[in-house]
């Protein structure tokens, strides 16, 4: 029987959390996000003068009363949030007994309930026939179904590399989730070009208990299941000793690459429970509001 | 540094299976990964800090092949060669045989030996046990596991030449059985023989000299017309022809001087000496030669005696005949039970006196009752006969048939013959008295009609009455002689050629005597009731063994000393290369360990 990717009990603890970005966003359709524009919402901002070109329709006539002067009366601006979700469907996350293809689909489709519930938008890119494919923007709570779907027909049947094609894309100003386990050559590219994108980008790693810690023995014939490459190794304490420090390495990398972009990079293992990763990985990380 | 056993490199060969059964063993389990991106990288670190990681890849197998290189090393018994021993436990075998007294550059040797054994003891080191060892036909343990060097150089100084020849049989089983018991133990040998034994285990050590050498082989005599005729036969055991003077001695008194030209090879000097009232006579050759020992030979002429042997039997012819034509026998027959003494031999046939005779050895035939000397047991009829191998069944061979036999019991006499397994014919001495007891009649078997009767008798006879003759044959040196004495005897000594007194008997039987180191004459005096008798006999070197090894070295070599064994001596490692597989073996545990 197939998994469930989330259950109603949790998403009704959802309910009081939203999306959290330091970004203020200037850019984007009427929202709940406060943005640092100054716009038509009810929630007065301040005072300028006027200057010819600017919307007549907001010049305060009470204070021209009692200035005579023409002041424009200045709203905060209430945008919603453009949140782009990327899930590295490959065949390396496809992998582990709790498999970290499904741990990132849960993911994304938990986030994308909080951006729908906050009356953001939302765009799930995702890797179909080795290209990236997205879901297009959804917002309201009615389009969760729909994340749903395409959530159940992301399959891991891609030997592309997710980073490579997401340099081919071009997207607004906005806030960038990726989910992969960063296998790949062009991890650090992927992160400044969504950096040159003016993405606040967190890059959640998904990674497999046996890639954190390996666990085998004797001599092993290492096969990669994108590639079909070979790699024989005699298992001994030097090895692991050696794969850990690699592992600690391949880690630090990628935080400093983040951190360096201003990014966030969250590391997760496949097998916390997603309520372990929502409420404590996303929440510490500040993902989550 | 050398291997004893070169041979059993060919274990090297099963390198050939191991690192087949460990290229079998080592297929890799395979196993999917997300990726290989880290394992990749972890590889080539390995490789890039430990120039040597291709090779730790299969240290497992390296250190295989070591073990079983060293275990190989091991078998072969590998060795280096040390001036300075570090043996342990060291046996020094000396031979001190008639031989080893060889002259050469003026001095024996077994004293060129002893000089070596003392520089070899000098520069050993002070933790070495030595167990010292001589051998002629007897051998000496001088002194056992003893580490105190100046002692030890000391009992090997003070070795004695024996006039003995040597024992190979019992001193190679002597050293075989000290390396079976510990092999680490190190054996010198000192000889000047070529002995048949694994050498690789012992350090022989080597001597001979080419100086000439001529024996005296053998001095015999026969009694004839007027005196006696004296064959003298010497040995030339040199190529080139030696001109000497062959001095003959009879009684201390010297009465005749013969000039002989000696080629190779033997020599009879056939000498008459026209007097009946010679004891002793000694041929001497007049030469220095390499040993002096062989140049003299002594001879005992014993006096012909007539044994009187008593027969007592009513009508036994085949017994009559069977004695009569023995040598030295006086033959007196009775039918009467009642008999005077004075007889060296009574031959009982069926019915016994009361009272046996105790001035002479006894022959029962199908004694009528029990004596002292046996009991009489049950009677057989037919059944089968066995015959063992005893001096008196000597040469009789064919079976005999008996009808009726009766057993024969004492737990003093040796039995010779079983009847439906329970003895029947008898032999052996009881206090004084030699007795054979046959426990059937003549006439009641087919024993008379066989050829083997008159040998039979024959060898009764020499049993009960072999007290003189003995002194005939040529007794050599270290032989134990076995004195077969009168039943008249009460008393009984031996003085050997340096006047030191023996006796051997009472009690009786008497002892075998044994001290007949030296060569010369012998004189045994038997003590009877009313007088005593001297019987003289000779003691000589064993020429055949001892004095013809020269002939053998000659064709060898030329030089006056060889010593087979150099200055350096051979110093095995094998328990270390023993102990380093060990090692090996234990790092090998360690790396697998580690490994899994």
């Amino acid at each position: 029987m197939e998994k469930k990717l989330v259950n109603s009990s949790l998403l009704r603890k959802l309910d009081g959390l939203k999306l959290n970005s330091k970004m203020i966003l200037h850019l984007g359709a009427t929202g709940d996000r406060k943005s640092k524009s100054k716009g038509s919402s009810v929630e007065f901002s301040d005072f300028r003068e006027y200057v010819p070109g600017d919307d007549f329709r907001k010049i305060d006539w009470n204070a021209y009363m009692r200035f005579e002067k023409l002041f424009l009366k200045l709203f905060v601006e209430e945008r919603e949030a453009r949140i782009n979700i990327f899930i590295d469907n490959t065949k390396s996350m496809d992998y582990g007994v709790n498999n970290k293809l499904f741990v990132a689909k849960q993911i994304v489709c938990l986030l994308s309930y909080l951006t729908l519930s906050g009356m953001d938008r939302v765009n799930v890119y995702y890797l179909e026939n080795n290209t990236l494919k997205s879901s297009g923007f959804l917002t309201g709570k009615n389009n969760f179904n729909k994340i749903i779907n395409v959530l159940d027909n992301i399959n891991s049947d891609n030997d592309c590399d997710i980073f490579q094609e997401i340099k081919k894309l071009e997207i607004k100003k906005g806030i960038s989730i990726v989910l992969t386990d960063c296998f790949s050559e062009y991890r650090f590219e992927g992160i400044k070009y969504l950096n040159y994108l003016k993405q606040d980008l967190t890059l959640i790693q998904v990674l497999d208990k046996t890639e954190i810690s390996p666990t085998f023995t004797g001599e092993v014939k290492l096969v990669d299941v994108e590639d079909s490459s070979k790699v024989d190794v005699s298992m001994s304490k030097a090895v692991i000793e050696s794969y850990f420090h690699r592992y600690l390495e391949f880690i630090t990398e990628i935080k400093d690459t983040c951190n360096k972009y201003g990014s966030r990079h969250i590391l997760i293992s496949s097998e916390c429970s997603i309520e372990n990763i929502l409420f404590d990985k996303l929440g510490r990380a500040g993902i989550l509001g | 540094m050398g291997f004893l056993s070169p041979i059993l490199f060919i274990f090297l060969l099963s390198f050939i299976p191991v690192i087949i059964l460990y290229l079998l063993k080592k297929e890799h389990k395979e196993i999917e990964i997300s990726s290989t991106f880290l394992w990749e990288k972890v590889i080539k670190d390995l490789e890039v800090n430990k120039p040597f990681s291709r090779l730790n890849k299969h240290i497992l197998l390296l250190l295989q092949l070591l073990v079983l290189l060293f275990l190989v090393i091991f078998l072969t018994k590998p060795y280096f060669m040390t001036d300075e021993p570090l043996y342990n436990e060291v046996l020094i075998v000396v031979d001190n045989s008639l031989s080893m007294s060889k002259q050469s550059e003026n001095k024996s040797l077994l004293d060129l030996a002893k000089e070596d054994i003392v520089k070899q003891i000098k520069k050993s080191n002070n933790q070495t046990k030595y167990t010292v060892i001589t051998y002629n036909s007897k051998i000496s343990n001088l002194i056992q596991l003893s580490s105190n060097k100046s002692e030890v150089i000391n009992i090997i100084k003070d070795i004695n030449q024996s006039l003995s020849h040597d024992n190979q049989n019992r001193v190679e089983s002597i050293i075989d059985g000290f390396l079976q018991v510990d092999s680490e133990v190190q054996v010198l040998l000192y000889t000047d023989k070529e002995l048949e034994i694994d050498s690789s285990d012992i350090m022989l050590n080597h001597y001979s000299s080419t100086e000439k050498n001529i024996a005296i082989s053998s001095l015999v005599y026969v009694n004839v017309e007027n005196g006696i005729d004296i064959l003298v036969t010497i040995e030339n055991y040199d190529n080139e022809l030696v001109n000497t003077d062959l001095l003959i001695y009879s009684d201390n008194k010297m009465i005749d001087v013969v000039k002989l030209s000696l080629k190779n090879g033997i020599t009879n000097e056939l000498i008459k000496l026209n007097s009946s009232d010679i004891k002793t006579i000694t041929a001497k050759l007049d030469i220095d030669d390499s040993i002096e020992f062989d140049n003299i030979r002594y001879l005992s002429i014993q006096k012909q005696k007539l044994n009187k042997v008593l027969l007592i039997s009513s009508g036994n012819l085949y017994l009559e005949k069977a004695l009569s034509i023995l040598d030295n026998v006086e033959l007196y027959k009775t039918e009467e039970l009642t008999i005077e003494s004075g007889y060296d031999m009574y031959v009982f046939d069926g019915e016994l006196p009361e009272i046996l005779p105790s001035d002479g050895n006894i022959l029962f035939v199908n004694p009528s009752k029990s004596t002292k000397y046996f009991d009489l047991g049950e009677l057989n009829s037919y059944g089968n006969i066995k015959i063992n191998n005893t001096e008196l069944m000597n040469s009789i061979n064919e079976n005999f048939i008996v009808e009726n036999g009766i057993e024969i019991k004492s737990e003093y006499l040796n039995t010779d013959v079983l009847f439906n397994d329970k003895p029947i014919i008898k032999s052996g001495k009881i206090e004084k008295v030699k007795v054979v007891v046959i426990g059937f009649s003549i006439f009641d078997s087919d024993i008379a009609l066989k050829i083997g009767f008159p040998v039979l008798i024959s060898n009764i006879y020499d049993f009960l009455l072999s007290n003189h003759s003995y002194f005939n044959s040529n007794i050599l040196v270290n032989e134990t002689v076995d004195v077969s004495l009168l039943p008249t005897t009460i008393s009984a000594d031996i003085s050997n050629p340096k006047l030191e007194i023996t006796t051997i008997a009472p009690p009786f039987p008497s002892d075998k005597y044994d001290n007949t180191s030296e060569v010369g004459f012998y004189v045994l005096e038997q003590k009877y009731e009313n007088g005593f008798e001297k019987t003289v006999f000779a003691i000589n070197v064993n020429t055949q063994k001892e004095s013809n090894s020269i002939k053998m070295d000659n064709s060898i070599n030329n030089v006056n000393v060889v010593k087979e064994s150099s200055e350096y001596v051979k110093k095995s490692f094998k328990i270390i290369i023993l102990l380093l597989a060990l090692l090996i073996l234990m790092i090998e545990w360690g790396v697998f360990r580690n490994d899994s």
